[in-house]
């Protein structure tokens, strides 16, 4: 059964709240959920956002730590260990991998498409995130390059109906871990 | 009424008709100019000057008329429309597209136009004209009876007539043209067997044509690219095609009706347009030709468009110009019974959301991406709305009536397919009818299969199977697959598995992808035909049965070749259909033994490779060197030639091979030679061989024999050889001679 399941997406994509949804369904009860490691090191140490290669690198090795803490059970996370080269594409020399490591980590790969792809009327910042239109189009790309060779990679559009939109992911991840899942408010 | 409302409402009366008589004014001037387009050559004005040595560059083609005289006639807006030579004269148009220069090679058998002529016949809404006054003077006169017969004899304006085969309505486009004269305007002529078309309104301006065969009533494109100055003659750019309009999003409301609930009864569909070049009044819209339009609104105000019967085309005429960036909207009421290509299109072929309302008649069921649950409509009338998360490019359904039961099996991925149970078809009724067992059991292997090795599909959670009592259809979209249970076909000969394949692999292959232009609409067909002989060999234990129909694709080939009907592949829509199917499927074929471990005997990156391209190809649009770069990030080296040869170019290649065991101090070797045929010196093809030894045991390896040809060693052996397979597991699409020394 597939059981490690990396959300990943541009800016304004829905990973974080979709996964905050996901934590409240009965069938994904026996998941881990991993959160946003990047949110994590820049809300506690915005200076970091600075300095992107000492970024980059905390944020893959605390991803490691996180996911070796669920001692092989399923787990779902918000964005993965290749994450990180969507922004600093030097990480795999420096941290030593390859792709194709990062790969095995995770059974399924689902990406998120920002909804900066509908223009600039949908696309919303926050303070942790300050992309515009076009940078959050250069990450998707860069993301979708670094995760689409995944075997088990899975590309959900944007829809100006944030609902549907959901409707569509939660069907791919029943279909990943194989059960019928719903989500009720 | 007070004298002042009177006025008021005079004065916006008589502006609204003014508007609106403009309008008509321009209109019927078009209309009736439309008329003068084919005006009689006979006893209308004319201008006729004598020539000598004049030459005249359009594009890429320069034409010398060397002696001869010319007439000017059918005059609109006071410029001419049509010139006659009668003299001697010369085309030459060097093609500047090595894929184009292939395609003018298998029409013309020439690659080159370099013609002689003595009559031709142009049709000019450029400065054409122009250019013959600087140099002489022309004489008021008439066309003579002696030249009437001249021209008629030559059927000069045959092949320009509109046809309702034609893509584009031709006096139309002369006609917007002329509207916009200048220098880089239309010119058409006709000369000899040839014709070559200048259209700046089309998006691959220039086509040279060639009457294949005698007595063509359309003639056949033989090459077609894009003006000079774009400059997109390398292979790897001849899909970068300007579209001056792009579809941005289709709306509306369907009516349907019909004894069967597939005519379209009415319809309102809104559609919104982006301009992309840098000004246009008149542009071309398309709507199959089985609905009839029965109004166009712009900006909710009718809108002057000419459409001729039995055409796809609508040539719409804008009230002004509109400029780069801006967005028009159109609203269409139309109906028919085309329900497969039931909305309107532009050139672009880019995929476009769309937000549709359906008003069914009671009894009837439908079948589409994205829809909502039935709703109750106005008396036995049912409502469905679609609002699939996907764009398309091109949005299809299914109706069926009622009568069918639903019969749901979970696949091994956890996904429902729903199997359409019709009383219609049965055993009484068709005689090669399939057992619900044996159809079911079929489509699900496929459909494991497939999902096991390419994951879950784009843009389905659930999959109905509708039954057809025909042959191959080829509706697909996400959620429906369309299987003939009513199938002719021997046990044990796969000929079952090859149609539910087929059809159950379009589900990741199928109206989701989004090829750039037409040159890649191959990409949509290829990987589904090719996946049904994988199928076919996970399914029976007997590699013959896949290998049969692997080659059976390749003896088609073969007789295609030999009656020169053979084409680039990225010539696409010029291409018979079948020859882009099984030419698809062998390139595939091929790309899979280059991506082969020979160690393992494994195809597992050819399967990462075909995930990741049905991923891309459902997403985003994509063109051919799009999928060449991603072959080439799989198989880890470039593959310029191996596509140059398949996708650009002629010509099935040939080995000669000959090939002796050799025993030395080290081990035993197989050493050889291989000539090489039909194929560029770049083509260096790595062949797999099998060596079997004394022992039965057998080795594979890998050897590149260059385009060149030239000699290959296999060795040291442990053990003796015994025999020698060139061109094992059928890894390249060649004709091959072996022969031992």
């Amino acid at each position: 059964m597939s059981n490690r399941i990396v959300i990943t997406g541009g800016p304004a994509s829905g990973k974080t709240e979709f996964c905050e949804r996901l934590k409240n369904i009965p069938e994904l009860a026996p998941f881990g959920f991993i959160s946003e490691q990047a949110r994590h090191f820049l809300k506690e140490q915005p200076d970091l956002r600075h300095d992107s290669r000492q970024l980059h690198q905390s944020i893959y090795h605390s991803q490691v730590w996180y996911e070796e803490s669920m001692k092989g059970e399923g787990f779902i996370t918000d964005r993965g260990t290749a994450d990180a080269l969507a922004y600093q594409p030097d990480l795999l020399t420096l941290l030593k991998t390859t792709l194709e490591k990062e790969y095995r980590r995770y059974d399924a790969v689902i990406q998120l498409e920002s909804a900066a792809a509908l223009g600039e009327k949908y696309f919303t910042g926050d303070n942790i995130r300050r992309e515009s239109v076009t940078e959050a189009l250069r990450i998707e790309t860069a993301l979708k390059k670094i995760w689409g060779g995944h075997p088990g990679y899975h590309f959900i559009k944007a829809h100006k109906n944030i609902e549907i939109k959901f409707g569509h992911f939660l069907k791919i991840v029943g279909l990943i871990i194989r059960k019928n899942i719903e989500w009720t408010r | 009424m007070k004298p002042k409302t009177f006025i008021l409402i005079f004065l916006v009366t008589a502006c609204l008709t003014g508007a609106v008589t403009a309008q008509t004014v321009y209109f019927n001037t078009f209309k009736s100019e439309y008329g003068l387009v084919d005006l009689d050559l006979l006893n209308n004005p004319g201008e006729v000057c004598s020539v000598q040595d004049f030459v005249y560059k359009k594009d890429v083609a320069t034409f010398t008329f060397e002696e001869g005289i010319i007439y000017l006639l059918r005059y609109i807006q006071g410029r001419p429309t049509t010139a006659i030579f009668i003299g001697k004269g010369r085309a030459f148009i060097e093609i500047p597209s090595h894929l184009e220069k292939n395609n003018l090679r298998w029409c013309s058998r020439d690659s080159v136009v370099n013609e002689k002529f003595e009559v031709c016949l142009i049709r000019l809404a450029d400065d054409f004209d122009l250019k013959l006054r600087e140099k002489y003077t022309f004489e008021q006169k008439q066309l003579s009876w002696k030249h009437f017969n001249i021209a008629k004899k030559a059927q000069g304006e045959f092949f320009f007539k509109p046809h309702r085969d034609h893509e584009y309505d031709n006096y139309f486009q002369l006609l917007r043209s002329n509207y916009e004269r200048r220098e880089d305007g239309y010119f058409w002529v006709d000369f000899n067997r040839y014709v070559f078309n200048f259209d700046p309104s089309r998006p691959e301006e220039v086509i040279v044509a060639y009457e294949h065969e005698g007595g063509d009533i359309i003639i056949s494109e033989a090459a077609v690219f894009q003006r000079r100055e774009k400059d997109t003659y390398d292979d790897s750019r001849m899909s970068d095609i300007t579209y001056s309009t792009t579809m941005l999003e289709r709306e509306g409301s369907i009516y349907m009706g019909g004894l069967d609930g597939k005519r379209i009864d009415s319809t309102r569909i809104n559609v919104r347009v982006l301009v992309n070049a840098d000004s246009l009044r008149f542009v071309s819209l398309f709507l199959h030709y089985n609905l009839k339009c029965d109004s166009i609104y712009y900006e909710n105000q009718p809108l002057s468009y000419w459409r001729r019967n039995d055409f796809s085309f609508i040539g719409a005429i804008l009230p002004a110009y509109r400029y780069k960036g801006d967005t028009l909207h159109f609203t269409f009421r139309y109906s028919g019974r085309d329900y497969r290509t039931f909305l309107p299109f532009v050139e672009n072929p880019k995929a476009t959301p769309h937000n549709l309302t359906f008003y069914i008649p009671g009894g009837y069921n439908y079948l589409m991406p994205g829809m909502s649950e039935y709703k109750a409509g106005a008396g036995k009338e049912r409502v469905i709305t679609v609002e699939p998360t996907q764009p398309f490019q091109n949005f299809y359904f299914q109706p069926y009536a009622s009568g069918y039961d639903t019969i749901p099996k979970v696949t091994d991925i956890g996904l429902t397919l729903n199997f359409l149970n019709s009383k219609a078809i049965n055993k009484n009724r068709f005689k090669c009818y399939l057992p619900d067992n044996t159809f079911q059991t079929t489509i699900l292997t496929a459909f494991d299969f497939f999902s096991s090795n390419l994951g879950i599909p784009p843009g389905t959670f659930e999959v109905f199977v509708y039954p057809e009592d025909t042959f191959r259809n080829n509706l697909s979209m996400p959620g429906l697959v369309e299987v003939p249970q009513v199938f002719c076909a021997v046990e044990g000969t796969g000929g079952l598995y090859t149609e539910a394949g087929y059809q159950v692999a379009r589900q990741w292959f199928g109206s989701l992808m989004q090829p750039s232009s037409y040159r890649e609409k191959w990409l949509t067909d290829a990987p589904p035909a090719y996946l049904t002989i994988m199928l076919l060999q996970s399914v029976f234990n007997n590699p013959a049965i896949s290998y049969t129909e692997l080659l059976h694709l390749k003896d088609r080939l073969l007789i295609n070749a030999s009656k020169n009907e053979d084409l680039p592949l990225a010539a696409v829509r010029r291409l018979n259909e079948q020859i882009r199917l099984n030419k698809g499927a062998w390139i595939i074929h091929m790309l899979r033994f280059l991506m082969y471990d020979l160690e393992t005997h494994s195809d597992k990156t050819f399967w990462r490779f075909l995930h990741e391209f049905s991923v891309m190809g459902n997403n985003q649009p994509f063109t051919n060197t799009d999928f060449i770069r991603l072959a080439e990030k799989h198989y880890g080296q470039p593959l310029e030639w191996f596509f140059k040869k398949w996708l650009y170019d002629l010509g099935i290649p040939e080995y000669e091979v000959e090939y002796t065991f050799i025993q030395k101090s080290d081990g035993f070797y197989v050493e050889g030679t291989a000539g090489t045929k039909n194929m560029a010196d770049d083509y260096n093809m790595p062949v797999i061989i099998r060596v079997e030894d004394t022992g039965g045991q057998s080795s594979f390896h890998r050897r590149t024999i260059p385009g060149t040809g030239g000699p290959f060693s296999i060795g040291p052996l442990a053990v003796e050889p015994a025999t020698f397979y060139f061109n094992e597991f059928f890894s390249v699409l060649s004709k091959d001679k072996v022969k031992k020394r």
